[in-house]
C-alpha cells in the first residue's frame, strides 16, 4: 500500500515536472518576444527574493527599489543571452548584483578609511545569539555599513566570491578587499554582540 | 585576517540568502510602463518595410552588378587569326558577393527546469496527507549539487537531516499549500519574513486532476524552480560551493556582461550601398589630332553624351564621436559616355583596321567584323570620314574603377534623422576598360579605349541623410559629386579628359 502510493507520487511528480519545464521555456521565450504576460510571470517568480538581494546591497529602501527596477530592465533586455542549461534564478541574481555594483561605482564617493581604529573582535558565538533574530534585523545592520564595506562583505560572505574576484569587481586591490572584510566583520560582530546576544538574565531566567 | 568563513558570515548568509521581501506596491506597474514599446507600431512597420525594400533593392543591384560587370558573353571581337584588337578586359570585373547572415537561433533547453524535481511534498487526494519524501541513505557530507539528480539527492538529504529521520519515507500532515496570492498585489510590507526554509523547500504537487491548475500557478512554479537550502547546509558549504550555488553555472559571466556593454558603444559600422550614377566629363585642350585632320573639341561636346550607370559596394565607417566619422569601403563605379555620331578614320598602319575617335581616346576596330555597324558612306561633308564607312548605332565607352574612398563625415543634424556633410578623396584602380556598339538590342564589343591611365583620383563632396531604424541599423541616402582631379587619359592626342559624376548613394548601415 505504502509502496503503491510512493510510485503514484513519483509518477505525478514526473508529469508535473515536465509541465513546469515547458513553462519556463515558454516563459523565457515569451520574454524574448516581449510579451507582457511572460514578463510579469518572470517578475512574479523572482521579484521578492531579488528585492531582498537589492536591499542588502543598498543603503536604503528607495535605492533598492531602483536597483530592482533597473535590474529587471536588464533581465528583459538580455534574456536572449541566457543559456538555458544554467540556473535562471542565478542568472537573474547576478544581474541584480551587477546592477547594484554599477550604482555603487557610479555614486559612491571616495571614502577615507579610518585605518587607526581597527581592533580584532572575537567572532560571534552562534549559541549566544537570541533565537528570534530576524533577517530584517541583520539587513538593518548591513545597511548601516559604509558602501564599500557592505559591498565587500556581501560579495564575500553572501555570494561566496574570492578576494581576487571582489578586487576585480570593485577595482580595488586584494589587500583592500581583505582589510574591508575584516573591518566590516568587526563592525557587525560588535553590533550583533551589543544588540542580539542573550543577556545573562535571560540565560538564568 | 579574513581567510575562511566565520560565524558572523554564516549568521548573515543563513538569514539573508533566499530571504524574500515583498516588493513595493506599484513596482511592477512602473516597470511594465517602461517596458511598453512606444505607440509607433504603424510607423515602425513602414520603416521596416522600407528597410526590407531597400535590402531587396540592394540584392537586385548586387545581382545586376555581377551580371553587368562580369564577363560579357556577347563579345564578338575579332578572332585571333585576323586581328590584334586587344579586348582582354572583360573578365576583370571583380565580383560582388552578398552574404546573408544566418540569424542566430536561440536554443532553449529544458535542463534548467529539471532541477524542479527537488523536494516533493505531495498531497494525496484521498487522505489529504502531505508526503515529504526523504532519502536518508546518505551521510552528512554535503557536496554541492552538480547535476539535477545530485541536487535532488542532496535536497532529499537535507530534508532527512532536518527531520533527524533515517527512514525512507516520512508522512507529515502539515497542510502546507502554496499561496495563490499574487505577490505584487500584497500590501507593501517592508522586510516581510517568509516561512522557514524547511517548509519552503517543499513543492506541492496536487493530484492529477488538478495538474492544469498547478501549471497556471506562478507561486508553485516559483517554488519548484527555486532550490532552497537549510541553514545547516549553508553553514557547511565552502565559499566556492556557496558561490556556485548562488551565481555559478548560469552561463552568463561578468565578462559577457562587460562585452555586451562594450557592444553598446559602437565605433565601427559596416553597410552596403548602391549608387545610381550619372557621369560625364569636362574637356580641356583644343582638338583631337587624327592622322589626317584635327577633330575640334566642339564636335565631341556636340555629339557625346553622359552615361547613367549603377555602382555599389561595401561601406565601412569609424565614428570618432557622435558627429564626426571617417568613411571608407570598397566600391565599384562605372563612368563613361556614349556617342551617336562616331567619326571613324583610316588606320594608316593596317589596311583592315579603323580607329574611332572619342574625346577620351581612340578605339581600334576591325571593320570586317562590324559590317552591321559600319555601312558604306554616302559622300557627306559633315562626317568627313576619310574611309568608306560610317558608323551606325550608339558607341558606348565604359571605364570601371575599384575605389577606396576616404571621406570625412560631419553630422550637422544629429537626431534619429540626421543630415551630414561629407568630403574627401576617392582614388580608384581601373579594372575594366571597354567599349561597344549598341545596335538595336545587341552589344558588339570593340575593345579598350587607348591611353587611359590605370588610376583615377577623385575628389568627393556630398550631403547625406540617414535614419536610424534601430540602435544598430540605419538607412541612408547621399547625393555625392565626384570630380577627377587629373585627366584620366594621357592627353597625347590633344584633349584632356576629366570625368565627373553625380551618384545617389543609398543603402543600409549596421553598427558593430
Amino acid at each position: 500500500m505504502e509502496l503503491t502510493k510512493f510510485a503514484l507520487v513519483n509518477r505525478i511528480a514526473a508529469i508535473s515536472i515536465s509541465i513546469i519545464g515547458l513553462d519556463q521555456e515558454q516563459l523565457i521565450k515569451g520574454c524574448i518576444e516581449g510579451k507582457s504576460r511572460a514578463q510579469q510571470d518572470l517578475y512574479t517568480l523572482f521579484a521578492d527574493e531579488m528585492f531582498g538581494v537589492c536591499l542588502y546591497y543598498s543603503p536604503d529602501h528607495a535605492l533598492a527599489e531602483d536597483t530592482l527596477h533597473e535590474g529587471f530592465i536588464k533581465v528583459y533586455q538580455n534574456i536572449k543571452g541566457f543559456k538555458a542549461e544554467g540556473s535562471l534564478k542565478g542568472w537573474v541574481r547576478r544581474i541584480m548584483i551587477n546592477t547594484a555594483l554599477e550604482k555603487f561605482r557610479k555614486k559612491a564617493p571616495l571614502y577615507v578609511l579610518d585605518n587607526d581604529n581597527y581592533e580584532d573582535v572575537e567572532d560571534v558565538d552562534r549559541e549566544s545569539i537570541i533565537s528570534n533574530i530576524s533577517a530584517d534585523d541583520l539587513m538593518t545592520l548591513i545597511q548601516g555599513l559604509t558602501p564599500q564595506y557592505r559591498m565587500v562583505f556581501n560579495l564575500y560572505a553572501l555570494e561566496g566570491y574570492s578576494h581576487k574576484e571582489i578586487a576585480k569587481k570593485l577595482n580595488i586591490s586584494e589587500g583592500t578587499s581583505k582589510s574591508n572584510l575584516a573591518r566590516a566583520r568587526m563592525v557587525l560582530q560588535k553590533k550583533v554582540k551589543e544588540h542580539f546576544y542573550i543577556s545573562p538574565k535571560e540565560i538564568n531566567g | 585576517m579574513a581567510d575562511g568563513r566565520k560565524n558572523i558570515d554564516n549568521l548573515f548568509s543563513d538569514h539573508l540568502i533566499g530571504h524574500k521581501v515583498s516588493v513595493p506596491a506599484g513596482a511592477w506597474d512602473r516597470l511594465h510602463a517602461e517596458l511598453q514599446p512606444r505607440k509607433k507600431v504603424a510607423a515602425f512597420f513602414y520603416i521596416k518595410l522600407a528597410a526590407a525594400s531597400l535590402l531587396l533593392l540592394l540584392a537586385f543591384g548586387a545581382g545586376y552588378l555581377l551580371s553587368e560587370f562580369g564577363p560579357d558573353k556577347t563579345n564578338l571581337t575579332a578572332s585571333k587569326t585576323e586581328t590584334i584588337i586587344p579586348d582582354q578586359q572583360t573578365d576583370d570585373a571583380p565580383a560582388l558577393s552578398g552574404k546573408t547572415p544566418q540569424p542566430e537561433k536561440d536554443v532553449l533547453h529544458n535542463d534548467a527546469l529539471l532541477e524542479t524535481d527537488k523536494n516533493m511534498l505531495v498531497v494525496d487526494e484521498g487522505q489529504k496527507e502531505h508526503l515529504l519524501v526523504a532519502d536518508a541513505d546518505k551521510t552528512t557530507n554535503l557536496p554541492l549539487p552538480k547535476s539535477d539528480s545530485d541536487k535532488n539527492k542532496n535536497q532529499k538529504l537535507f530534508e532527512a537531516n532536518a527531520n533527524q529521520d533515517d527512514q525512507k519515507t516520512v508522512v507529515l500532515n502539515t497542510g502546507i499549500v502554496p499561496s495563490k496570492e499574487n505577490p505584487i498585489n500584497k500590501t507593501p510590507v517592508i522586510l516581510k519574513e517568509e516561512p522557514v526554509a524547511a517548509e519552503e523547500i517543499a513543492v506541492v504537487i496536487e493530484e492529477e486532476s488538478k495538474l492544469e491548475e498547478t501549471e497556471a500557478s506562478d507561486e508553485t512554479m516559483a517554488e519548484t524552480i527555486d532550490p532552497q537550502f537549510t541553514n545547516d547546509e549553508l553553514d557547511q558549504m565552502t565559499p566556492e560551493q556557496l558561490h556556485l550555488l548562488l551565481v555559478g553555472d548560469d552561463g552568463y559571466s561578468d565578462e559577457a556582461l562587460a562585452s555586451d556593454q562594450l557592444k553598446s558603444n559602437p565605433n565601427w559600422s559596416v553597410g552596403g550601398q548602391l549608387s545610381p550614377t550619372y557621369s560625364y566629363r569636362n574637356l580641356s585642350g583644343d582638338a583631337f589630332q587624327a592622322p589626317d585632320e584635327n577633330i575640334d573639341q566642339s564636335y565631341f561636346n556636340d555629339n557625346e553624351n553622359g552615361l547613367t550607370t549603377i555602382g555599389g559596394g561595401i561601406s565601412l565607417a569609424y565614428n570618432f564621436n557622435d558627429r564626426l566619422s571617417i568613411g571608407s569601403g570598397l566600391y565599384l563605379s562605372r563612368i563613361g559616355q556614349e556617342n551617336n555620331d562616331v567619326v571613324a578614320y583610316d588606320s594608316p598602319d593596317s589596311h583592315y583596321m579603323y580607329k574611332l575617335a572619342s574625346s577620351s581616346g581612340t578605339v581600334t576596330i576591325n571593320p570586317t567584323r562590324f559590317a552591321k555597324a559600319l555601312t558604306p558612306q554616302v559622300a557627306s561633308d559633315k562626317d568627313s570620314i576619310p574611309g568608306d564607312y560610317i558608323v551606325n548605332g550608339t558607341f558606348v565607352q565604359n571605364l570601371d574603377y575599384l575605389e577606396v574612398p576616404f571621406v570625412l563625415n560631419y553630422k550637422v543634424l544629429n537626431k534619429r534623422f540626421s543630415i551630414n556633410l561629407n568630403g574627401g578623396l576617392s582614388p580608384g584602380i581601373l579594372v575594366n576598360n571597354r567599349s561597344y556598339f549598341s545596335i538595336e538590342d545587341e552589344k558588339i564589343q570593340t575593345g579598350t579605349t587607348e591611353d587611359i591611365k590605370p588610376m583615377i583620383y577623385n575628389s568627393v563632396l556630398g550631403i547625406g541623410m540617414a535614419y536610424d531604424i534601430s540602435k544598430k541599423v540605419s538607412i541612408n541616402l547621399s547625393p555625392t559629386f565626384k570630380y577627377s582631379l587629373s585627366p584620366v587619359n594621357s592627353g597625347s592626342q590633344g584633349i584632356n579628359y576629366h570625368p565627373y559624376s553625380i551618384s545617389w548613394f543609398t543603402g543600409i548601415s549596421y553598427k558593430l
